[in-house]
């Protein structure tokens, strides 16, 4: 009994000496496998990453609550000596805003008017909701951003993101108190836009540079710097018209484009539930309609 | 009996520290820190941590542990999950095979180490990620990745020191 006690034993370190030679080749060859099966886009990986991701960004939320609450007095100290200006700068605004209202309103009546003359079917209204970034990634490899999104059920894969000043990416992962965002300037983010004045359209490629790139345009595009680029609305996952930044640059390569709001600033988002109808839903619908 | 078992639990915590320690600083890598840099060229800090921990205490910060760390640090990563892992075991592999070079010399000495070695785990990773993107990922970003890390070794070495020799010099 002892005997036999012993030769297993043996035979076990002689696996655990052979699997601890080999461990560094496993876990490379792990490293890849994870790699191979993010890229597959399978939904139980995806179920299995979301949860991960909603732990982890618990643990990053309440680890950096400290440190978010020194950045933040440090940066309320700062701003106690420009409140004089930004009030008066504020009261500019809101009589400016007033003005623009009236008219607004004015416009929004004539509108209905008009679409009720054509017939127009009115979409649906967009509903959003406000969520707080609670961890950044930038670099060479990536730009993302972790919001808090407190549990909503409205939030789901492939939604738009925008910031008070345009879009600045999309929902790429969602669990139940946190959304991870890829940012407009991720390698991962290709949005269909147009140049606002030209109407000539472009997808708007992020190459996890500060500066997203605007492809697949004309030579001849009469696209200019300074140009104001919007969503195009082309393939219903973003409705056309949100702004998303300015031409800063054009050459052989393509044409650079500058986001509205600074990306790396970035303190809440909204995240917007446009109810547009899933493009492959459609299809599906056609087909079986076929 | 009661004496003992709070003992060996201090141990096991002490024993757990590196990698305790490195996955905080790798979470906290990733605060929003509102400035260009930290949106552009966030230190590699978990490399860093696997740099410093493997030089210092192998015994205590062994392969596991840098796979953990890079499972943690690719969940909350956005770079598709392996990649920051891939990276951090070619630190492993490179510190493993040249500690008997690093071990005991002074501080600048292990800075010019990690200015040697940080390259090789970073340009890995950039391979590794053109390759799955099938387009090269912008070098610059990386350059400014790894100055930046550079520049936040003596922060993060120093912070794994003190924790090195406060709570790890006993059982050396």
């Amino acid at each position: 009994m002892v005997k036999r006690r012993r030769e297993i034993f043996l035979q076990f370190s002689q696996i655990r000496g052979t699997i601890k030679k080999f461990a560094i080749v496993l876990a490379f060859m792990v490293a890849f496998v994870f790699m191979l099966l993010n890229k597959s886009e399978n939904i139980l990986i995806e179920k299995t990453s979301t949860t991960a991701n909603e732990i982890v960004s618990s643990a990053v939320d309440v680890l950096v609550m400290p440190a978010t609450a020194l950045v933040k007095g440090y940066e309320y100290l700062r701003s106690l000596r420009k409140i004089d200006m930004e009030n008066r700068a504020l009261r500019e605004e809101n009589r400016r805003l007033t003005i623009a209202n009236a008219k607004s309103r004015a416009l929004e009546i004539e509108n209905r008017l008009l679409a009720r003359m054509l017939n127009y079917t009115v979409p649906p209204e967009a509903s959003f909701i406000t969520a707080k970034v609670v961890a950044e990634e930038g670099n060479a490899f990536a730009h993302a951003l972790t919001v808090y999104t407190g549990g909503s059920p409205n939030v789901r894969k492939g939604q738009v993101v925008i910031s008070d000043k345009g879009v600045i990416g999309r929902v790429e992962l969602s669990g139940r108190n946190y959304a991870k965002i890829f940012l407009i300037n991720d390698i991962n983010s290709k949005i269909p836009v147009m140049a606002e004045k030209s109407r000539v359209r472009g997808v708007l490629s992020g190459e996890n540079d500060p500066l997203p790139k605007m492809i697949f345009i004309p030579i001849d595009a009469g696209i200019e710097i300074g140009d104001r680029i919007v969503t195009s609305g082309i393939g219903g996952v973003f409705p056309s018209g949100l702004p998303v930044g300015e031409v800063i640059s054009i050459d052989k390569d393509g044409v650079r484009v500058r986001p509205f709001d600074n990306l790396n600033r970035l303190e809440y988002v909204q995240i917007v539930d446009y109810k547009l109808p899933d493009p492959a839903d459609e299809f599906a619908g056609g087909d079986i309609a076929q | 009996m009661k004496e003992e078992w709070r003992e060996i639990a201090v141990n096991r915590f002490c024993r757990s520290l590196p990698l305790l320690v490195s996955a905080v600083l790798v979470l906290f890598s990733f605060m929003p820190l509102k400035s260009e840099i930290a949106g552009n060229a966030r230190p590699a800090v978990g490399l860093m941590c696997v740099y410093f921990w493997l030089i210092y205490r192998p015994d205590l910060f062994n392969l596991l542990s840098v796979f953990l760390l890079g499972m943690a640090a690719d969940t909350v990563s956005a770079a598709p999950f392996g990649s920051g892992l891939a990276a951090m075991l070619v630190m492993y592999l490179l510190v493993t095979n040249l500690v008997k070079y690093l071990n005991g010399k002074i501080f600048v000495v292990l800075w010019i180490g990690a200015a040697a070695l940080l390259p090789v785990c970073l340009l890995t990773r950039w391979l590794v990620l053109s390759i799955y993107y099938q387009q090269f990922l912008p070098l610059s970003l990386l350059f400014f990745t790894y100055l930046t890390s550079l520049a936040f070794y003596p922060v993060i070495g120093g912070f794994n020191a003190l924790v090195l020799n406060n709570f790890l010099q006993d059982d050396q």
